[in-house]
């Protein structure tokens, strides 16, 4: 499988990035009064801006700048600061992560730093995490060691999903669907990994659905229907697919080449959604039975905050319907979690890392696009969503991504 | 030697010879190109050798480095190593062994870096390390995203270094780097083989010994085009050795065969040439006769023959001939004054003429081989025979001086002078010398040189000149001591007149006309300015004018004496009887001065009746003006003695403070005089020396008169003394009229004395500083005078050593009582000399004394044991029985035993004074004694007359 290294930059991004522009400039245009020569408070995000296809770490950004915008205009925080998102780009690499925590965590005044959508980049980060205490936000990656990581106090707060639940969730789904035996189709990294535990561990306490076979791939691999014949040979009538975008499409127009017996229900977790996945999958996406795992879907979002986020979003990017909106998870848990960390900032009084730290464990409530958070987070749980907000969606014919109704 | 040369090079053998050398060098030549072409064949088939071999290495290597590239490229596009870069997690139990497993390349070692995209290590086969000038060229190709490949220089010599990166389709920067190096040296396929590479300068040995073959590279080391470098297989001579013997046993049988034929062939065609050859070796060791060579064999050999013959017969012409021209040379050589002689190209002399023999009285026989040094004197003969050798040996004709012993036995200088005598070639034949007398001629220069010396060192040590002056050229020479004289010297007369001081150069001209008119002499004492150091000279020319034998004057010769040192005394003498006369003048004038008024005084005394008033004004002036003379005269007798060195000083500790005290009493009556103004500084306690206080008083007295006397009334003294470690240092400063700077060195000599100016009312002798002079240095000081000039005053400074001690301040002296005390004391007068006598007791008895008077000593005596008085006044010289009789009888007498005893008398020498002191005296006086030193002296009674209350310290001297 080759890509071309020079992908041409879409239209829509064209037009995200001029709204994001505006949206920098935004704030300083209606609570200028307010925020005008404070300094501002720096909220960092570490994410994969320079991987080819890749729209996730956009997605966290917007999520961050729409909030910040609506911030900024209420007249910014701690006596009228504003918020100043920086970025850094690792390309989906651990090693460029960790230098960009190396910089964040030297620059006094961020306050926190939001991650990207690559647990493995994440975990690869951990150490360096916990040798500078930097106030760590992971707001798509999954896997359950990044919020488990042993820091005590634990500087890490996640707003997504977890590994541990996507699998008995997807799992389950397949056994409402009838599909008992399932062969497994993983990335060789810890996310693969950490995935591989959360299904096997589902596995030995169902006695209705079996695991088959784990293929795994690796990184840079050109091609996955080895993989995947394989655990069609084994007898899986399912496959569970933790991949990402990239790899995802290959499979998905490698299946959609096969005779129509040998496409059997993929199931996907929902890394594939970071990226150009439906551009990428082309007409074959739909030759094949292709579902994934969502935490949210603005369609089922509530109409109050909704209503808010889009008025915002009209003004800091061309977005007007929600179908537009790209890798939409992504945006939901960023625009939700810098919420509740300005509310955690206010709270402290301070931009101080370890008492916003603390503060975060002792927000009550907060009422976002995902949920009505009640508490955010405690001392003893440091991730915000759960089981109740786990949901399987499928792309529609126009590509956008809609809400299976159960 | 004729024969050694047949040995050397006969004819027969000449011949064999050469036949023999040609048929070796053709022999030589045959043998060197066969060696050649066997060699030249040899190297062709081990270069064909050598380059398989190299083709074979290039490919060993190409096959290496090929190996190498694929596999690097194989591992960097693992799914291994991309899977090591995105997951730490047990990477090391996978990554190491995976990497290890490549450690060699067909057994050529080969070091691997697995690294991220900054470069920092993941993982490594583990064979050794990368340098940092390694990892900094890997991180630059990191930088730059581009695979590399290098020859970089490291201590284990050359290596290729390259860089296969791991790319990641979705990003557009390598996010890992597979590094690996091999060594070169590990490379190269054999020990002789060398690689070189692009950019890479090839061996310095580029020659045909090398082969060269490129190597065919992989596609990621293309540019770095590897080429193997082979010295070709070298030659073994072993291999070659047994065909060389074979054409070297070849060649020399041949030559042996062509040596013994050509020897046999040259004896036969030589036979009669050989014949005629023993003819003519006859003919010259048997000495020039009538023989005829044979005239037979080859044609060429009986031409030779005859030719011979005919030679023969000029050579015993010639020969005639010579024998009557030698016999004509040694006639003429006979004949000359000259001793000469005939030597060999060695410098054999082997022939004398008869001069030599005559002069030296020696026979031929004595004067063989080298007989004549025994003529020569012994103690030059080796030099001057050393000095022949060396002309012999040069081959140059000489001349040279040396003695030579006559018949007679004297030795006489001789010159001798030498010519080579050389053939057609230029090569010496002979030499012909003669000696020559040259003993009068040496003597008469030898004079000359001596008389000139003699007159130079006159003329010198006279600092006189000698010099000619052409008239009609106007040249002048001088002799050659002038510029020591005149600073420089002069080509013409002109010049020389311009030497001449201005103002005596009219004259000196108008002297030197006048001779030249005359034709006589003329001389002048005249001043001249010596252009090299300024100085004035006095310069004392004589001339005479020399005339032609037409009576014209053509020109003058002449002296010129340096008589500056004569002028200078003449003038110095000159100056000093001015001085002295000028002083006569003075001190005529000075002591001329009261002599007036006293004269005007007696006059006066003469009228009759003067009343009491007058009297006494009268004899005040007569006392004030005898006083001034006594010091006039006290002066003048004392700087005699000084000066003389008859003053001998008695030197005791004394202190500065009572120096200066006493000096300012005696000088208070001056100063008050002539409103001046003195401030004496306060004396420092340490100021002490060792010194006659009498005399150091006098100094001081001096320098303060001498400043109030040249200061004009109301001006300003300052007496100063100060004290350091080793000297003391007093200092007189006043306002006065100063001392121009013409007087200023002659201030401290005799007689000198600024002009008097009219307000001036102090005389002088000028003696006062002349006497400070010779006091100070008697106390071994120093005085200076210092003045900016006329009317800016003067300061006189006296240094003296410093004693090092403090003097315990003395009981303050003794007060005397008022004069009124003493009135109705009994006072003696004695003295033989009735007016002296009567005049001092009318003094005494106006003082309210009660005086008696004696005329004699014997008398004095009794009437003093009649009525004792209480004092007595004595002459010293009294008729009889002196004045120091006349004491110790007094003494010895108990009414008159405690009796204040004067000595008043004309003899003031410190001898006069020890003797009336030991005589029993208490105080001395000399005449004119003053009245108020009579009163003073009076008032100091004796101790125990019990009359004076005071110390028990007898009263100084006076």
């Amino acid at each position: 499988m080759h890509y071309s290294r020079l992908q041409p930059v879409s239209k829509r991004r064209q037009l995200l990035a001029l709204g994001l522009l505006s949206g920098l400039l935004s704030p300083f245009a209606s609570g200028a009064a307010d925020t005008a020569g404070k300094a501002s408070i720096v909220v960092g995000i570490d994410g994969e801006f320079g991987l080819a296809n890749s729209t996730s770490a956009q997605a966290v950004e917007l999520g961050v700048r729409a909030a910040a915008t609506e911030i900024n205009a209420a007249g910014g925080l701690l006596g009228g600061r504003p918020i100043e998102v920086i970025t850094r780009d690792h390309r989906s690499m651990p090693a460029r992560g960790i230098r960009n925590i190396q910089e964040f965590a030297a620059m006094p005044n961020v306050v926190a730093v939001f991650g990207g959508r690559f647990s493995p980049v994440i975990i690869e980060q951990l150490p360096k995490l916990k040798e500078t205490k930097l106030l760590f936000l992971a707001v798509w990656s999954s896997a359950d060691i990044i919020v488990d990581n042993g820091m005590n106090p634990n500087f890490i707060y996640r707003l997504s999903l977890r590994d541990s639940l996507a699998m008995p969730t997807m799992l389950k789904n397949a056994r409402q669907r009838k599909l008992k035996k399932v062969g497994l189709l993983l990335t060789n990294t810890s996310w693969g990994r950490s995935n591989l535990a959360a299904a096997e561990k589902f596995a030995d306490t169902a006695s209705d659905i079996s695991i088959v076979r784990t293929t795994w791939y690796n990184w840079r691999d050109t091609t996955l229907v080895d993989k995947y014949l394989k655990l069609l040979d084994a007898g899986a009538d399912a496959v569970l697919l933790v991949a990402n975008d990239d790899e995802a499409a290959v499979l998905v127009k490698e299946v959609a080449a096969l005779p129509k017996e040998k496409r059997i229900p993929i199931l996907s977790h929902w890394g594939i959604t970071g990226g150009e996945f439906v551009k990428q999958a082309g007409p074959a996406l739909h030759q094949v039975d292709f579902s994934v795992i969502q935490t949210f879907s603005f369609f089922n979002a509530a109409k109050q905050p909704l209503e808010k986020f889009m008025r915002t979003l009209s003004t800091i990017s061309d977005i007007r319907r929600i179908e537009d909106i790209q890798a939409p998870v992504g945006v939901a848990h960023a625009y939700d979690m810098m919420h509740i960390l300005a509310r955690a900032i206010a709270l402290a009084g301070t931009t101080d890392r370890p008492a916003v730290r603390d503060a975060l464990e002792k927000v009550r409530e907060y009422r976002g696009l995902v949920k009505h958070y009640k508490p955010p987070f405690t001392a003893t749980r440091h991730e915000a969503l759960g089981p109740d907000e786990l949901l399987m969606a499928r792309f529609r014919e126009d590509g956008v991504l809609v809400p299976i109704k159960k | 030697m004729i024969h050694q040369r047949t040995a050397a090079s006969s004819l027969t053998r000449r011949f064999a010879v050469t036949s023999a050398a040609l048929a070796a060098f053709a022999l030589l030549l045959t043998v060197m190109s066969s060696w050649w072409l066997v060699s030249q064949q040899h190297i062709t088939a081990m270069r064909i050798v050598s380059k398989k071999e190299a083709d074979f290495h290039a490919a060993t290597v190409s096959a290496t480095l090929h190996s190498a590239a694929s596999r690097m490229n194989e591992a960097a596009n693992s799914s291994i190593l991309a899977t090591g870069l995105v997951d730490s997690a047990g990477r090391e139990t996978y990554l190491a062994p995976y990497l290890s497993s490549i450690r060699q390349i067909n057994g050529v070692p080969i070091y691997i870096l697995f690294t991220d995209f900054s470069g920092a290590e993941i993982s490594s086969n583990g064979l050794g390390r990368f340098s940092e000038k390694e990892m900094s060229w890997l991180r630059k190709q990191l930088e730059t995203g581009r695979e590399a490949a290098e020859i970089i220089e490291s201590d284990r010599g050359p290596e290729l270094i390259a860089v296969e990166m791991l790319s990641y389709s979705r990003t557009e920067t390598p996010e890992g780097a597979l590094i690996y190096k091999m060594v070169l040296a590990d490379l190269r396929p054999n020990d002789m083989a060398q690689l070189a590479w692009a950019g890479q300068p090839l061996p310095a040995r580029e020659n045909e010994d090398m082969v060269t073959v490129p190597v065919n590279m992989p596609e990621s080391l293309k540019h770095l085009r590897f080429q193997v470098i082979e010295p070709l297989q070298p030659t073994s001579a072993r291999e070659l050795a047994p065909r060389f013997a074979v054409i070297a046993i070849i060649a020399m049988a041949l030559a042996g065969t062509v040596l013994v034929l050509g020897a046999r062939l040259a004896l036969r065609l030589t036979q009669d040439l050989r014949r005629l050859e023993s003819f003519s070796r006859s003919v010259v060791d048997g000495g020039l006769g009538t023989q005829r060579a044979p005239i037979e064999g080859s044609i060429e050999v009986s031409s030779l023959a005859g030719s011979i013959n005919h030679m023969l017969d000029r050579i015993y012409e010639q020969h005639a001939q010579l024998q009557e021209e030698r016999e004509r040379f040694l006639q003429l050589a006979n004949t000359i004054p000259q001793l000469a002689w005939v030597a060999g190209p060695d410098g054999k002399i082997h022939w004398f003429n008869d001069r030599w023999y005559e002069y030296t009285g020696t026979t031929p026989q004595q004067m063989k081989e080298f007989g004549w040094r025994i003529v020569h004197h012994p103690a030059m003969q080796d030099s001057v025979f050393e000095r022949i050798r060396e002309h012999i040996e040069q081959g140059q004709p000489f001349q040279m001086t040396f003695p030579l012993r006559g018949a007679d036995g004297e030795f006489r200088p001789f010159f001798a002078s030498a010519a080579p005598l050389r053939d057609g070639s230029g090569r010496i034949v002979q030499w012909f010398g003669t000696n020559t007398d040259v003993s009068q001629i040496e003597q008469a220069e030898r004079a000359v040189r001596e008389s000139e010396e003699r007159l130079r060192e006159g003329l010198v040590a006279a600092r006189m000149a000698v010099w000619d002056w052409d008239l009609s050229s106007d040249a002048i020479r001088f002799s050659p001591n002038a510029p020591d004289i005149f600073g420089e010297v002069w080509d013409s007369g002109t010049d020389a007149w311009s030497a001449v001081h201005h103002d005596d150069r009219q004259r000196f001209q108008r002297a030197v006309e006048k001779a030249v008119a005359e034709r006589s002499q003329f001389n002048q004492v005249v001043r001249m300015i010596r252009p090299d150091n300024d100085n004035m000279v006095w310069i004392e020319s004589r001339g005479r004018v020399i005339s032609d034998q037409g009576g014209q004057a053509r020109a003058i010769r002449g002296i010129s004496i340096d008589v500056t040192v004569r002028k200078n005394a003449e003038e110095a003498l000159r100056m000093a009887n001015q001085r002295k006369d000028e002083f006569l003048a003075m001190l005529a004038h000075e002591l001329r001065n009261p002599l007036a008024p006293i004269s005007t005084a007696a006059e006066i005394l003469k009228l009759t009746g003067p009343d009491a008033e007058r009297l006494r004004q009268t004899s005040e002036i007569i006392t004030r003006q005898v006083d001034h003379m006594t010091s006039l005269i006290n002066d003048l007798l004392d700087v005699s003695r000084v000066t003389r060195g008859l003053v001998k000083v008695e030197k005791e500790p004394v202190r500065m403070a009572d120096v200066v005290a006493g000096a300012v009493e005696q000088v208070k009556p001056l100063i008050e005089a002539r409103r001046h103004r003195l401030t004496v500084q306060p004396v420092p306690p340490q100021a002490c020396v060792l010194g006659d206080r009498k005399r150091l008083v006098q100094i001081v007295t001096n320098l303060l008169n001498n400043a109030a006397k040249y200061t004009g009334e109301g001006g300003e003294i300052v007496l100063m003394v100060a004290a350091d470690a080793d000297k003391v240092e007093l200092s007189v400063r006043d306002t006065g009229i100063g001392i121009s700077p013409a007087l200023l060195p002659h201030v401290f000599e005799l007689f000198t004395q600024a002009e008097r100016t009219p307000d001036r009312s102090q005389g002088g002798l000028g003696l006062g500083l002349a006497l400070v002079r010779s006091l100070v240095e008697l106390h071994d000081g120093v005085v200076e005078a210092y003045s900016e000039g006329t009317d800016k005053g003067s300061l006189f400074t006296v240094r003296l050593p410093r004693l090092d001690m403090e003097i315990i301040d003395p009981d303050a002296s003794p007060v005397a009582p008022p004069a009124q005390e003493r009135a109705g004391m009994h006072v003696m007068i004695v003295d033989d000399n009735v007016d002296a006598a009567h005049s001092l007791a009318v003094l005494m008895e106006a003082e309210g004394y009660r005086v008696s008077v004696e005329h004699r000593a014997d008398t004095a005596l009794e009437r003093a044991i009649a009525d004792p008085p209480d004092a007595f006044l004595l002459d010293i010289g009294l008729p009889e029985i002196d004045g120091y009789t006349l004491a110790r009888q007094l003494r010895a007498v108990p009414a008159t035993a405690h009796a204040l005893l004067v000595a008043v008398t004309g003899y003031g020498r410190k001898e006069d004074l020890d003797r009336s002191e030991a005589a029993g005296f208490d105080h001395h006086l000399v005449k004119p004694a003053t009245r108020q030193a009579l009163a003073d002296a009076l008032a100091r009674s004796r101790p125990t007359s019990g009359k004076a209350p005071g110390s028990d310290e007898p009263a100084a001297m006076q």
